[in-house]
């Protein structure tokens, strides 16, 4: 069975209206019933989430629960010292075990640009932790333009819709070190085929969108997806097992 | 445990030929990876998909004549495996009749309407259509977002013409109660699975509050890619004959009574 581990997944938040978050169990749950081995996990949703550190604790605290659960915290810039600073907080994330970050621009009230995220993105940079760039949070413009100031840092495209094909491929050909996780809701006829061939399979990570999403779902469009098995193991598990294996722990 | 839920894991197909409601062929603003009769079929195969029911991926435009030719081809590559929805465009009601006489001359096996062109789907140029599919008992795909005045003008047409299998569209996509209150609201309406955002539990609810035997599968392929909607289905909460039954038992019902109907 081919080895699966999901970078696009998370629990513990809440959306506007929803009165119960899922939890950490549950997501591990659904991670079960697919034989899904390990999850990159984040607190989603993350909409009414305010408080980066004390969400970033209850991130860890729930992790170290399950082995199945790799923390992908949140980091933000630390110009104004009401947060640690940016090299800290890459080292923190470290020493928690976190599989990578996730970063919210918008959410956390700052810019993309070089004099805001510059020290941030040098930081993680220095460690090789990769980044989840959800594409609500960190459009593709903005990847492309992190993507060529620091050359040496993973990049994770996510949450991307489903007609980006003509944006994509350019990106991801143009710049190394993007990434394209295959979770909610990215779908397209023969796509995985089809960006394997384009950009090379080592760039495809498997995910799910969960606990948002049915992980059916990105489990059929790579299993039923007419690759070689090789291909299939590293969009599985094995091209984000060396995404892990570069990190500087 | 689920015998399906296993298949998908290991990438199997299911044993059962399932019966896809909800397909697209042809050109589209964004890039398709592979155009090809060739391409789709090769796809049906690997996943075990009996039948596609595609109209055109422009199936709103001016110039559906044109469509609906591109569907034939498609249909004439794949014979059997690749059926078509007559696509149309208001302009007039002989105009329409024109189109769907001359389709299901071809052997299309129903139509498929958008309300993206800005005519409700009880638009009068629309009337001989639904006329005559009636008379042979023919599905008719309605693309629909969860809309009121969508629902609404759906009712008053399966009123009015109750030998036509309904199809809601993008099942759940917004306003999930509202799809099943209209499929419930008349003996031969279906909601359709196709939806982009695979959000877990949605199919179970659209089970649990329409019943199993109105649920239909639909992958919107080309929109959306058809194994990543098959998976939605494999990996769902649900039991495997539920899930057959959307895949597979519905869908055949529903093509059983057009073909008899022709006989
Ligand atoms: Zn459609």
């Amino acid at each position: 069975m081919v080895e699966l581990i999901d970078v696009q997944a998370g629990f513990g938040g809440l959306a506007a209206g929803e009165r119960e978050a899922v939890s950490a169990a549950e997501l591990v749950a659904e991670l079960h019933r697919h034989r899904i081995g390990q999850a990159l996990a984040r607190i989603v949703p993350d909409g009414i989430d305010f408080d980066v550190e004390r969400s970033n604790e209850s991130l860890y605290q729930a992790c170290a629960e399950f082995p199945e659960l790799l923390p992908c915290p949140v980091v933000l810039p630390a110009h104004c010292g009401d947060v640690p600073s940016e090299a800290e907080q890459v080292a923190g994330a470290i020493a928690a075990g976190a599989g990578a970050v996730v970063v919210r621009p918008g959410p956390d009230y700052w810019l993309p640009e070089r004099w805001v995220a510059g020290p941030l993105l040098e930081a993680l940079a220095a460690m090789r932790l990769p980044v989840l760039c959800l594409s609500r949070l960190v459009p593709l413009p903005v990847v492309a333009q992190w993507a060529q100031w620091v050359p040496e840092l993973p990049l994770i495209v996510a949450e991307v819709a489903y007609n980006q094909n003509r944006n994509l491929v350019p990106l991801l050909q143009a710049f190394p070190n993007t990434f394209l996780s295959l979770g909610n809701n990215f779908t397209a006829h023969c796509g995985v085929e089809f960006y394997a061939s384009m950009v090379g399979a080592d760039r495809l990570l498997f995910g799910t969108g969960l606990p948002a999403a049915e992980a059916g779902a990105a489990i059929g469009q790579l299993l039923y997806a007419d690759l070689t098995g090789e291909e299939r193991e590293w969009i599985g598990a094995g091209n984000f097992r060396r995404l892990q294996e570069g990190i500087g722990r | 445990m689920s015998a399906l839920l296993d298949k998908l894991r290991a990438g199997e197909a299911p044993d059962f030929g399932v019966i896809d409601l909800h397909g697209h062929v042809g050109r589209y603003a964004y890039p398709i990876p592979d155009l090809a009769a060739e391409g789709l079929l090769e796809v049906l195969d690997r996943v075990h998909v009996e039948h596609i029911v595609c109209s055109h991926m422009q199936c709103m435009g001016r110039n559906m004549d044109w469509g609906n030719r591109e569907v034939l081809a498609y249909m004439q590559a794949c014979p059997g495996r690749i059926l078509g929805y007559v696509s149309l465009f208001p302009a007039s009601p002989a105009e329409v009749q024109t189109q769907v006489e001359q389709c299901l001359a071809d052997g299309f096996t129903g139509l498929k309407l958008h309300d993206h062109n800005g005519f409700p789907y009880d638009d009068p140029a629309y009337l001989p259509a639904y006329a005559i599919a009636n008379e042979r008992a023919l599905p008719v795909l309605f693309h629909t977002w969860g809309q009121d005045r969508q629902f609404a003008a759906i009712l008053r047409l399966a009123e009015r013409f109750p030998e036509l299998s309904v199809i809601l569209a993008h099942g759940g996509s917004q306003n999930p109660d509202l799809y099943i209150k209209t499929a419930l609201a008349a003996p031969r309406i279906y909601i359709d699975t196709c939806f982009s955002a695979c959000r877990r539990g949605l199919v179970e609810y659209l089970v649990a509050g329409a019943g199993a035997d109105r649920i239909v599968f639909g992958s919107d392929c080309y929109f959306y890619s058809l194994t990543q909607q098959l998976g939605k289905i494999l990996g769902a909460k649900l039991d495997d004959l539920t899930k057959q039954r959307i895949l597979r038992d519905n869908a055949a019902g529903i093509l059983g009574r057009c073909a008899q109907q022709g006989e």
